[in-house]
């Protein structure tokens, strides 16, 4: 009955990971590692980073100005404004560490990179998290796996930025907009951290990538 | 043997011919080469039943043979995974370690079997075959899975095998399930056996007109460029389109 109950198992999963097989998507993946594409996304990937981050920190000193100058709406719609770029960006950035993840499954080699500093962040939900990252990347044994758990830290990192961006900048008191300062810049500043180390990360991976025999071979025709 | 169970086998044995021509016909045999050597040995295997009944219709040969059909499975297993993953070394020393614990299991657990039934044909039968189909199920399982999680890229030939094996073996373990657990009453065995006679042969017939096709087909389109799969998959590349 076991023998039988195994294999109808087998057959399932089977015909499960048959069916979810999509040989489109693989090569889609394939071909975009396997050209020099890779090297140059790394250098649009840092441009974008960089005016992204501009834009970010313009429109929060911008309110902190206006927060000076005593004008508190101002202050708060400006705020606003710079959690809407940022909440703009954010989904961008949780794709791009998924792909990250998928495609650290497909090179042979990745350079170690350390675990996230505790040290880097400021909200204490960030620095908490990455401590949890230190304790795991010293159980875990392959560089991989260490590399997957970094992205899995900087998605939930920017998810936490987020929430916390969405409440500071939005707390009311008294029925006034009142926000909560301190806890926003400190998320303003661990977002940038947070873009810094995947930006780190996706060097890691081009440059693991670039490394592989295929790929090494499929540049060196092109170029 | 009845007259329609020589007539059907003697139908999967020409079906089978037609596919282990196609691959060399098409060059597809260095895509799986122990494809070709499972096909010869099931046509020599069903054949020599077929035309020597009174000598290879015995319960030794058919213990022998079932023991070379698993031993090949594994080896048709093995050869996918170390074309599937040739050039994607982390993912084939993966591969590597799931298929020799799905091996070492299988191997322990048929060993325990044997041990427990004084009858050897009728451990090979109720027990030891239905695990063997169950383990090289398995072993494609694990190929398959190391290749999703890797994303490698599977070669349609191989898909192909995988699917008809996948629908055979899971046919076939089920019968094969059933003698076993009908073995304890003599009336429930011959009829649970009799099961067994009829349907297998059928169902092989249709995996063996399946693996025919996948011979013979015009080479379907991949998703993969030319210069990508040269590297990816360098061992298809003299196949004929």
């Amino acid at each position: 009955m076991l023998t039988l109950a195994i294999a109808v198992l087998g057959v399932v999963l089977l015909l499960v990971l048959l069916a979810s097989y999509d040989e489109a998507s693989v090569g889609r993946d394939w071909e975009a590692i396997l050209t020099p594409g890779g090297l140059r996304a790394y250098e649009d990937l840092k441009d974008r980073f960089d005016r992204e981050k501009a834009a970010i920190d313009f429109s929060y000193a911008k309110a902190e100005a206006a927060r000076d100058d005593g004008d508190v709406q101002e202050a708060g719609r400006l705020l606003a404004v710079g959690y809407d770029y940022l909440a703009l960006v954010a989904p961008d950035r949780e794709t791009l560490l998924d792909g990250l993840k998928l495609y650290s499954r497909m090179c042979a080699a990745i350079v170690a990179l350390p675990p996230l500093r505790p040290t880097a962040f400021r909200l204490p939900q960030l620095v908490t998290l990455a401590g949890l990252g230190v304790l795991g990347h010293h159980l875990l044994v392959t560089i991989p796996d260490r590399f997957r758990l970094r992205l899995e830290l900087l998605r939930r990192g920017l998810g936490i930025a987020l929430v916390v961006l969405l409440r500071g900048t939005h707390r009311e008191r008294g029925g006034r907009l009142d926000p909560d300062w301190a806890r926003v810049l400190a998320a303003r500043t661990d977002f940038h951290t947070i873009s810094e180390e995947t930006i780190e990360s996706f060097g890691a991976l081009v440059s693991a990538l670039v490394r592989q025999p295929a790929t090494a071979a499929a540049l060196h025709r092109v170029h | 043997m009845t007259g329609s169970q020589v007539l059907v086998a003697n139908l999967s044995a020409a079906l089978m011919a037609a596919a282990a021509a196609g691959l060399l016909a098409r060059r597809r045999a260095r895509l799986c080469w122990s494809f070709l050597a499972y096909l010869l040995a099931m046509i020599l295997g069903n054949q020599l039943a077929a035309w020597l009944p009174e000598t290879f219709h015995s319960h030794w040969f058919w213990t022998a043979k079932m023991s070379v059909y698993g031993a090949l499975r594994s080896l048709i297993a093995l050869e996918i995974a170390l074309l599937t993953f040739s050039a994607l070394p982390r993912a084939r020393l993966r591969a590597e370690l799931v298929l020799a614990l799905v091996l070492a299991v299988s191997a322990g657990v048929g060993m325990l079997a044997t041990a427990s039934v004084g009858y050897p044909y009728l451990a090979m039968l109720g027990l030891v075959a239905p695990r063997g189909s169950a383990a090289s199920l398995w072993l494609f399982v694990a190929v398959l899975a190391v290749a999703l999680w890797h994303r490698a890229p599977i070669h349609p030939f191989h898909r192909s095998l995988l699917l008809a094996f996948t629908l055979y073996l899971g046919t076939a373990t089920g019968l094969l399930g059933l003698v076993g657990l009908a073995a304890s009453s003599r009336p429930a065995y011959l009829a649970a056996y009799a099961y067994l006679e009829a349907l297998d042969p059928l169902a092989f017939a249709v995996t063996a007109g399946f693996w025919t096709w996948a011979a013979w087909r015009r080479e379907p389109a991949t998703a993969l460029s030319p210069a990508v799969a040269s590297r990816l998959q360098p061992w298809a590349a003299a196949c004929s389109r």
